[in-house]
């Protein structure tokens, strides 16, 4: 029998606020445990929560990326569950008002519209670290850190609309561009900035209801996704061939033995008895307030895309790589708007080739990057200047970023001290031209002799004496002159 | 609307509360008496009124996004302290 297999992904985005969604307290990755805490977050008696405005923002601005609807009116509730990672004993969430409903986002490879269910605003959970033991099975206890308690998310939940794993992948990836672009979350997915949930099932082709449910948690990269709903869709079909029947259940991917396993033994349904958050009035947002982020938003990466190809004739590598880390793309932004409106003779697409290429592998030896790198947009576009008016070659150019990486020298001041200013003044080429064919006379001969492709060695020989710096068309118009007069 | 045995069973398990099976049956007559009390909701006209979870109907009030470090004493307020972190017993019960 032919599968058919039916995705829908939640994806669950960190947002990048200065502090926690219900309290004040600092939103931070990586401190000593129990340090950003307060009442509030603690989940101790009284302490009352009130919603951070920047939330607020930012979910309506990850809403209008993905072209959902945004409701002037959304309703905070309490999902009960008992665990020790939330010490209220209820994570506030957004239950049957959420602030998003129905968008879109079209997968550019894979050619496909997926249907954005709806967006609603939570809190994470504190972290746990078991003890004694890998994961909670067979722990002798666990130690509870609560900054994470309490810092503000988005659950971005789709539409079964996925087919297959690629497809997943393809839109978890695009997804993480968006909210990184938008300013929503840092998209940092070592440190858990977007989490993936995937609900995978498998129903014969032609079917129309669809079968019974899995849910795959834990899909913290791309790979991942994409394995985890590989393995996940041969299991569910080896079932189904054997006459046997998906049991609809939580499942954890195991990363080192890309498998899934189930997380409860019994199929104890969830029943997190939701009801509305007495202690948060509801969240009520103008039409001006969602224009306001609407007129805020920054340009999208798809149409990013769009601009460096056709506008500015960037290769795809090059779009892809600058588009992919965005130090790198704030930077390239930056001096393409410095290219235009200092009026300089360099194009945009030669600066991105510098960017993508020598500039990008220097970098990668030191411990900077784009977003701290001693060289200025506008020390670079100097550098590309000089090159560009002839005054030093390409040669010398790339030794003289390199320089300008590691020390934050100008671009002129290394030029100057170094003297690799290119010579293409013929009267002091000539006695470096005049010695060279002097001792070459073999080669003279056959150039003589119409080989005129053998003046390349020489050329060859001329830029060596020269150190780099004489330019070759000069050069070469030299050599061909001595010779043939 | 009545409410079962079994219902108050799961709502006690739902919230991890243990109780006596005499307690069981006094908290089965109150939580039946509290769902007899909302069935007079039932018996108006409710056409057009819209459902209401919020009885005030202040303005949302937003806090700006600052952040603020709390000096709290943790270490008084858990019984297992270890590592600057709540310990607790094993979740799964061993």
């Amino acid at each position: 029998m032919e599968f058919e297999s039916v995705i829908g992904l939640e994806v669950h985005v960190q947002l990048k606020t200065k502090s926690k969604a219900f309290c004040s307290c600092p939103n931070e990755f990586g401190r000593q445990p129990n340090t950003n805490v307060c009442p509030t977050c603690l989940g101790m008696p009284g302490a009352l929560p009130v919603l951070n405005e920047m939330v607020a923002k930012m979910a309506v601005r990850a809403g209008l990326a993905i072209n959902c609807d945004i409701q002037n009116r959304s309703v905070f509730s309490r999902k009960n569950y008992f665990y020790p990672d939330m010490p209220k004993n209820y994570q506030i969430t957004q239950f049957e008002f959420p602030v998003c409903l129905g968008g879109h986002m079209d997968l550019i490879q894979n050619k496909k519209r997926i249907g954005i269910t709806r967006i609603h605003i939570e809190e994470d959970a504190g972290k746990l670290v078991h003890q004694g033991a890998e994961g909670v099975s067979g722990s002798t206890g666990s130690l509870v850190d609560l900054n994470r308690a309490s810092v503000p998310l988005i659950e971005i939940v789709s539409e079964p609309d996925f087919r297959t794993a690629a497809e997943a992948r393809e839109y978890f990836e695009m997804l993480h561009e968006i909210v990184m672009y938008i300013g929503v979350c840092d998209g940092n997915l070592e440190e858990g900035s977007l989490r993936c949930d995937a609900n995978v099932s498998l129903r014969p082709v032609g079917q129309k209801e669809f079968g019974t449910r899995a849910e795959v948690k834990n899909l913290n990269s791309f790979r991942s996704v994409e394995r985890a709903i590989q393995h996940e869709i041969k299991r569910q079909k080896l079932i189904l061939l054997d006459g046997g029947t998906v049991v609809q259940e939580t499942r954890h991917f195991d990363d080192a033995t890309q498998t899934t396993h189930s997380l409860r033994g019994k199929a104890d349904a969830h029943d997190y008895r939701y009801f509305p958050e007495p202690d948060l009035i509801p969240l009520v947002l103008s039409d001006a307030q969602i224009d306001e982020e609407r007129q805020a938003m920054p340009e999208l990466p798809l149409a990013k895309r769009k601009r460096y190809s056709s506008e500015l004739g960037l290769s795809d590598f090059e779009v892809k790589v600058i588009i992919g880390d965005m130090d790198m793309n704030t930077y390239f932004e930056k001096a393409n708007e410095l290219l235009v409106t200092a009026k300089l003779s360099v194009t945009a697409k030669e600066t991105a080739k510098w960017i993508v290429g020598d500039f990008n592998s220097f970098l990668k030896e030191t411990s900077d990057d784009f977003g701290n790198t001693k060289v200025s947009p506008e020390e670079l576009l100097s550098l590309l200047s000089l090159k560009e008016q002839g005054k030093i070659s390409g040669k010398i150019a790339k030794d003289v970023l390199k320089q300008m990486i590691e020390t934050g020298k100008t671009a002129k001041s290394i030029v100057d001290a170094s003297g690799s200013t290119q010579i293409s003044d013929e009267g002091a080429l000539q006695s470096i031209v005049d010695d060279v064919l002097a001792a070459n006379q073999a080669v003279v001969e056959k150039i003589k002799n119409g080989k005129t492709a053998a003046a390349g060695f020489l050329m060859g020989q001329v830029m060596k004496e020269s150190k780099g710096r004489a330019k070759p068309d000069v050069v070469k118009d030299m050599i061909l002159k001595s010779i043939l007069g | 609307m009545s409410i079962e045995q079994k219902d108050v069973e799961k709502v006690l398990k739902l919230s991890e509360l243990n109780v006596s099976d005499e307690e069981k049956k006094e908290l089965h007559g109150q939580m039946s008496r509290i769902l007899g009390y909302m069935e007079k909701i039932n018996e108006l006209d409710l056409k057009d009124i819209e459902p209401t979870s919020y009885s005030n109907t202040v303005p949302t009030f937003l806090r700006k996004d600052e952040e603020t470090r709390t000096s709290i004493s943790l270490q008084n307020n858990a019984p297992h302290w270890e590592n600057n972190a709540f310990g607790v017993p094993s979740i799964l019960g061993g």
